[in-house]
């Protein structure tokens, strides 16, 4: 009952379109809508927005949907390639237009769990993928899952038509999954329940 | 009755009254204040051997501290910057999480982790929350959105060690909310035989 119905935003890959990254995405997306999850993805060549410039208001449509899908969803998944030993330059311009959440009620990504997969050619470039995305979250005021998923991009891991190659990485796509549709729909019913969500609400607990 | 989320904090320095430690005493007066019992294991209390995974003796001061993390709701690590990271004597205390691997919720999983780090300037400040966050993860836990900064190069505390500093004030109070928050909501919306 928990699961159904969480709006998932999911954004990543790079300007090349069905590469690693986003098929790992696209994949994690199907796992979301098989619990019961309403996965949303912007990914690739699509998520190439002009450079985030906070002086100028004016913004892509596409800018645009994706701010507004961050807004009224419940949870994120954020899937980078590490290039030289960090988030993309793209994934993390798409994420800078969510200072345009900064006034909102739920600033930022308050409240909301965040997903991360990164995808990168070394072993080093994958661990410090992961250590930057999650120092975004943080910043961003989100809730890191404890799983991140680390994909080895030299290995094909997915199939052309998205099914993953590996069991090990399908199994730690599922378990992420399974965190974000977990932590989204308990917040869902919390966020239901008290409204708004601040401490004085809690005290008054059970 | 009543659901009253169990905190437990570990961290400081050998050092009694040191800035870490002070953070966690105001961070459990805090949690207290938002309904949760709160239990901390600090400096000399985690001066364990080095943890040794081939060897079944535990130094009753490291059963306690792992039994409080076994029951805990949220932990807490505070913990100085030294070059860089933390500090050896809470890497080592976190190590003995490895004694809660059989557990049903083994390691930390499902609880909430919040983390302070001192140090005299922000850069080793940053690293070492960023090197602590991983740790959580490594652990199995949720890292709480906000991370606490003690920055002893400007006045935190005054001579009681009451935390002064506005800044540090509200961010260990949006961290004890987090904490508190997220074990409820586990509390409240996990089944239970």
């Amino acid at each position: 009952m928990a699961r159904t119905g969480s709006r998932i935003v999911l954004i990543g890959g790079s300007t090349v379109g069905g590469l690693t990254t986003e098929k790992a995405l696209r994949f994690t997306a199907r796992l979301i809508g098989e619990m019961g999850g309403l996965p949303e993805v912007f990914a690739g060549p699509e998520i190439d927005l002009p450079m985030y410039v906070p002086e100028n208001p004016e913004r892509t449509p596409m800018a645009r949907r994706i701010v507004d899908a961050l807004r009224d969803c419940d949870g994120i998944v954020i899937a980078s390639p590490g290039y030289h030993g960090t988030l993309s330059g793209m994934i993390k311009n798409v994420l800078d237009y969510a200072e345009d959440l900064a006034k909102d009620p739920s600033p930022y990504f308050h409240g909301r769990v965040v997903g991360l997969i990164g995808a990168a050619r070394t072993a080093r470039d994958l661990g410090t993928v992961l250590m930057s995305l999650r120092s975004v979250v943080h910043a961003l005021r989100g809730w890191p899952t404890p799983l991140g998923v680390a994909i080895d991009a030299k290995t094909p891991a997915f199939d052309a038509d998205g099914n993953c190659l590996i069991p090990a990485l399908a199994e730690q796509l599922r378990l992420l999954a399974e965190q974000v549709m977990e932590f989204a729909g308990k917040r869902a019913l919390l966020e239901r329940a008290f409204t708004p969500v601040h401490d004085a609400d809690f005290l008054a607990w059970e | 009755m009543k659901y009253r989320p169990y905190v437990v904090g570990i961290g400081g320095t050998t050092r009694a009254g040191s800035s870490t430690e002070k953070a966690l005493r105001h961070l459990g007066r805090e949690v207290e204040r938002l309904g949760a019992r709160w239990e901390i294991f600090c400096g000399t209390q985690l001066l364990f051997p080095s943890y040794k995974a081939d060897n079944p003796e535990r130094a009753p001061a490291a059963r306690a501290m792992v039994d409080a993390i076994r029951d805990c709701d949220a932990l807490v690590i505070a913990s100085p910057g030294y070059h860089g990271s933390f500090s050896g004597l809470i890497k080592n205390a976190l190590d003995y999480a490895e004694d809660l691997a059989g557990d049903s919720r083994p390691y930390l999983s499902g609880r909430a982790v919040g983390c302070i780090a001192g140090g005299f300037g922000w850069q080793a400040i940053g690293t070492t929350l960023a090197s602590l966050r991983t740790v959580v993860h490594a652990l199995g836990a949720w890292p709480t959105p906000m991370g606490v900064a003690i920055n002893t190069s400007m006045k935190v505390f005054d001579e009681s060690g009451e935390v002064v500093n506005p800044d540090v004030r509200a961010e260990l109070h949006a961290l004890a909310e987090q904490l508190v928050e997220f074990a409820r909501m586990r509390h409240a919306y996990t089944p239970r035989q």
